[in-house]
């Protein structure tokens, strides 16, 4: 595996915003409908049980404090919009990633019988922005110039984000050979041509059984193979490339947007080659300030005679 | 960040750790891990970490798409509501999940009750709501037939408000 090119922070800022860039839109799309979903009269009556072993913390605070839950529930989704703001702005990063991974969580198992796979990825993206160093490039943190992590750091985050990507697909793809659907056809059909999706717009594919037929296979072949593309960097970019365009056509398709943006984010973290990042930052931005120490620590390195040649020719 | 290599070295024990978790969670098996006397512990960190997640969206099958259908009676004559519309896709979806719970025959009852609450909340003169399940009937693909796909009866709940069903008729036979 390729290790020297990931050893920037770039790709782990890219995938910091994008992440909250969907988790904005996903949270200003439920703030019209927040009591919809979390008020004293919601849709789902039973939503007000929360999750089976789920701590009641939510109910002990409300308590406590003498407010009413929904109240309490609608001043967390608050601040868990102000948390996102933060996050995006690269400042006080970790604080506000813990934060908002509390809120998001809570507010999941609060009404857990609505949450789809987006929320789960949510909750998987903010425990990484916890733990990873996400905000030591193109944020305040890094224009204000705070110390820089040891880049084996970076390298040990990339490899926990392939990791777990590499599981997602794979399990996914194995949970396919369960059934026939995936190999026949019929899965991609029955997806594409119910009415919440294309609906009838996508019947005319009855007549030609073996393109919903290929794509399923292709999409398996895809999600099983992920791993085996992560040895080098031109592969990731390739396999990049070929994830985005199925969640594109998950989005465009099934109208899973922020579910496919999520995962997009999630494989820029995992995938994206931070040196192209850095490049296309220099070329299209010339902002040389977003990673100033880095620069620093470089230039100084190459004073010294501390790099390798390869190292050189980035700190020029 | 600390650069002693003890530190890298234990954090890359406890990120090999968590994907060994995650894994165990995408096979199903996050259970394994719940038998100790720390099972809270991991719970709560399954939880903050969606380690107990599965992936298998859409597999290893593809189910019916279900709506609900609600009908109330105000004491003269029935209604139908029109289906819930948002402008939002996000609520839209996650209505879809919520109805999904059907198909899990534990949680009809449940679905049925909330979408009755919420019909009784939203129309205060309902006396009798009716909900009705139906699910999108869509034949194969390879023995398609257009007139075949359609919406059909899955189950019926019925409920009603004692309350406001005696206050109706104290108030009538005055």
């Amino acid at each position: 595996m390729n290790t020297r090119l990931n050893d920037r922070p770039e790709a782990l800022a890219i995938f910091r915003i994008f992440l909250v860039l969907f988790l904005l839109i996903q949270y200003v799309q439920n703030l019209e409908y927040f009591d919809l979903f979390h008020g004293q009269f919601s849709i789902p009556a039973i939503n007000l049980a929360t999750a089976p072993d789920w701590p009641l913390w939510f109910d002990g605070l409300a308590c406590w404090a003498g407010v009413e839950k929904t109240v309490l529930m609608r001043d967390a989704n608050t601040i868990y919009g102000i948390c996102l703001i933060f996050l995006l702005l690269g400042c006080g990063t970790r604080l506000a990633a813990i934060v908002a991974l509390v809120i998001q969580v809570t507010l999941k198992h609060e009404s857990y019988t609505l949450a789809y796979g987006a929320y789960d990825f949510a909750t998987i993206g903010l425990f990484y922005c916890c733990v990873l160093p996400v905000s030591d490039s193109i944020s305040l943190r890094a224009l204000r110039g705070s110390t820089l992590t040891p880049s084996k750091y970076y390298f040990l985050s990339y490899c926990v984000l392939r990791g777990h990507m590499s599981v997602v697909y794979v399990s996914a793809a194995l949970a396919k050979f369960g059934g026939a659907q995936w190999f026949n056809g019929e899965a991609l059909w029955r997806a594409l041509a119910r009415p919440s999706a294309l609906g009838e717009h996508v019947y005319w594919l009855h007549e030609y059984p073996w393109l919903p037929m290929a794509l399923g296979w292709f999409v398996v072949a895809l999600q099983l193979s992920y791993p085996l593309f992560l040895v080098s960097s031109t592969y990731r970019m390739r396999l990049l490339v070929l994830i985005e365009m199925l969640h594109l056509g998950i989005a465009v398709s099934l109208g899973l947007w922020v579910f496919s943006g999520l995962m997009l984010a999630l494989n820029f973290g995992a995938l994206l080659d931070s040196t192209y990042v850095r490049r296309w930052i220099d070329r299209f931005l010339s902002i040389e300030l977003l990673t100033p120490r880095l620069n620093n620590q470089l230039v100084r390195a190459r004073k010294l005679g501390k790099l390798a040649p390869h190292q050189n020719n980035k700190a020029n | 960040m600390t650069d002693k290599p003890t530190v890298f070295i234990a954090a890359a024990v406890l990120a090999a750790a968590h994907l060994l978790s995650v894994a165990f969670g995408a096979a199903g098996l996050s259970a394994v891990f719940r038998d100790n006397p720390y099972s809270k512990f991991v719970y709560l960190y399954q939880s903050l970490t969606a380690a107990d997640s599965g992936f298998g969206f859409f597999a290893p099958a593809v189910s019916s798409e279900i709506r609900p259908v609600l009908s109330y009676y105000d004491g003269e004559k029935w209604h139908q509501l029109p289906a819930f519309k948002s402008n939002s896709n996000e609520v839209t979806l996650r209505l879809g999940t919520f109805n999904g719970q059907v198909a899990n025959d534990k949680d009809t009852d449940l679905v049925a009750a909330s979408w009755a609450a919420w019909c009784f909340e939203s129309i205060p003169s309902s006396l009798v709501v009716i909900v009705e399940f139906q699910h999108f009937h869509l034949p194969p693909m390879r023995k398609f037939v257009q007139s075949q796909a359609f919406w059909q009866p899955l189950k019926r709940f019925s409920f009603t408000r004692p309350d406001r069903v005696n206050s109706y008729y104290e108030h009538s036979l005055e």
